[in-house]
């Protein structure tokens, strides 16, 4: 019988984290090993390994597709780097000062690595029986180089493509066919489906930032503790709004736009709450606290804050009142337009079944 | 012949999309995708093996009287036919081989889950650390746990031994750093 030490594997290059569902925090670093006759895909915690074997005579397809990822990085640690380097120029504390360069330093490095390291993809792997993804190839440059090993490994088991496997059916759409008119993502899967969502609490969700923009602005130029109070309130309704779309977006037929769009409100509204926690801050240690004896004293403090108080403030508004607009205005937008493609896409079965009964 | 889908949209792509240079968008969702097809997939599943009848004075297989013998089991010797030869990286295994071996753990290509003591130890031996005082508790842990599981299956893939080597001797230090600190302790009283 095969012996412990009987297959040796060589490491391919490449290592990435298994990422799970909708939001999962995975500690299993995913690494492939080459053995003689199939790959080996190691999911690794630093307690246990799970393998799986990918057979050279199984493997029919790799797939890469490629992501947006690496740049989304690079912009996120590009915003990170010019806060810093503002807080870095701006700030009057030495000890603040030097904390701010040091950070800048960091994301900088981080930016570099993630620039040299090239564009990001994602890799799976199809066998008659699973269609697996490879976490480590989450590099282009590593996949490319990947797949370069594995095919004359796969192809001395295989063989070579017949020259009329590789020809293409003439009835079947072409790398050429003209593509005008861009059509839905279709609901069709292989093991699990994408079903039909019309982008209600989407569409919801952003008409609420859009109207919390608007409010916004007006209280750049007014202000009145009502209109801080109800932007507070359409603030929490929208959070939850957005919750709920990023949940129902997941495996769902919504456009990547709208997609990136909730994301990117989701990122705004932290930032907006990060704003409001520093500005909250300020003011309390800014204002005199002998005032402050109860809960509803705090909160009085906050809704007088003015925008015509500080520059701090003000700007604050402005950043708010200007992100909000420009979410609310494009996401709305974004959905309509999935809403209408939707609608133009289903009505002309409806209109052949029509004419059928006629 | 099966058919490939997008992996981002679960799109079906066609033929003409597969073995691209470059990478082409998906044609419902525009993504860039690559397609490299290998001759597994038009060929689909392969067929199982049947085992052929016994004609006459022909060896018989082991577990299927009537079935002709094709090959004797590289473990054990029986006789197998077709049906009962398990492939195995190249050797001929019959199924309560495999079964017996995948028990105890002797066939490297069935083990689908491995606990890794050494990295378990290593662990044990430094986070501890961060507080102190708990490596009171798991210093003689780590030292048994790498004595006990030192002959004991490591990864599949070949490493050495040093994380147990590691956590032992952090142990050991941690044990004669306790110790000499009790000892001074009840000295100075």
């Amino acid at each position: 019988m095969e012996g412990r030490a009987a297959t040796r594997y060589k490491r391919l290059p490449g290592r990435g984290l298994r990422r799970g569902g909708f939001i999962t925090v995975s500690l299993s670093r995913c690494s492939l090993y080459l053995g003689d006759d199939h790959i080996l895909g190691v999911d690794s915690n630093g307690f246990s390994e799970d393998y799986k074997r990918f057979y050279f005579s199984d493997i029919q397809a790799i797939i890469t597709r490629r992501t947006r990822r690496g740049a989304t990085w690079s912009i996120v640690l590009a915003l990170m780097i010019a806060s810093s380097s503002a807080g870095a120029l701006f700030l009057e504390v030495e000890s603040v000062r030097i904390l701010s360069w040091i950070l800048s330093g960091t994301f900088l490095a981080f930016l570099l690595v993630n620039i040299f390291r090239g564009p990001t993809c994602v890799c799976h792997i199809m066998t008659a029986v699973q269609e697996d993804e490879l976490p480590s190839l989450n590099r282009l440059r590593v996949a490319r180089k990947v797949i370069e090993t594995l095919r004359p490994a796969v192809e001395r088991v295989q063989g070579r493509l017949n020259p009329e496997e590789v020809n293409i059916d003439p009835n079947e759409e072409t790398l050429h066919a003209p593509r005008t008119t861009r059509p839905l993502r279709q609901p069709h899967a292989r093991g699990h489906g994408i079903r039909h969502d019309g982008g209600t609490i989407h569409m919801l969700a952003f008409a609420l930032i859009l109207l919390d923009g608007f409010l916004t602005g007006i209280e750049l130029l007014h202000h009145s503790p009502v209109i801080i109070g109800v932007s507070f309130g359409l603030t929490l309704l929208y959070s939850i709004c957005i919750i709920i779309a990023l949940v129902k977006q997941h495996e769902s037929d919504i456009p990547g736009t709208v997609r990136r769009m909730t994301w990117a409100s989701l990122g705004y509204l932290c930032v907006s709450y990060l704003l409001g926690y520093v500005l909250m801050v300020t003011t309390l240690m800014t204002s005199r606290p002998e005032k402050m004896v109860t809960q509803w004293d705090l909160y009085r403090v906050i809704l007088d804050l003015s925008p015509q108080d500080s520059r701090l403030v003000m700007g604050v508004y402005a950043f708010a009142a200007v992100c909000s607009l420009a979410l609310g205005a494009v996401g709305l937008v974004r959905v309509k337009k999935h809403r209408d493609d939707w609608a133009s896409a289903s009505r002309p079965g409806q209109d052949l079944e029509g004419e059928a009964r006629g | 012949m099966e058919e490939i889908s997008c992996t981002h949209c679960h799109a079906p792509i066609l033929a003409g999309y597969y073995n691209t240079l470059d990478f082409i968008p998906c044609p419902s969702c525009h993504v860039p995708v690559k397609i490299d097809v290998f001759p597994a997939f038009y060929h689909g599943l392969r067929p199982g093996k049947e085992g052929e009848t016994l004609i006459d004075d022909q060896a018989s297989c082991f577990y299927h009287p009537q079935k002709k013998a094709v090959i004797p089991c590289d473990h054990c010797g029986r006789f197998l036919c077709a049906l009962c030869d398990v492939e195995l990286s190249g050797k001929h295994l019959c199924p309560a081989c495999v079964e017996k071996g995948k028990k105890k753990g002797r066939i490297i290509n069935l083990d689908r889950h491995r606990l890794l003591y050494d990295g378990t130890a290593l662990r044990l031996a430094l986070l501890p650390m961060i507080t102190v005082w708990l490596t009171i508790i798991t210093a003689p842990i780590t030292i048994y746990l790498s004595i006990r599981h030192w002959n004991s299956p490591m990864s599949v893939i070949r490493r050495t031994k040093v994380r147990f080597i590691l956590a032992v001797v952090i142990s050991g230090l941690q044990i004669l750093a306790w110790t000499t600190g009790i000892v001074y302790f009840v000295s100075r009283r």
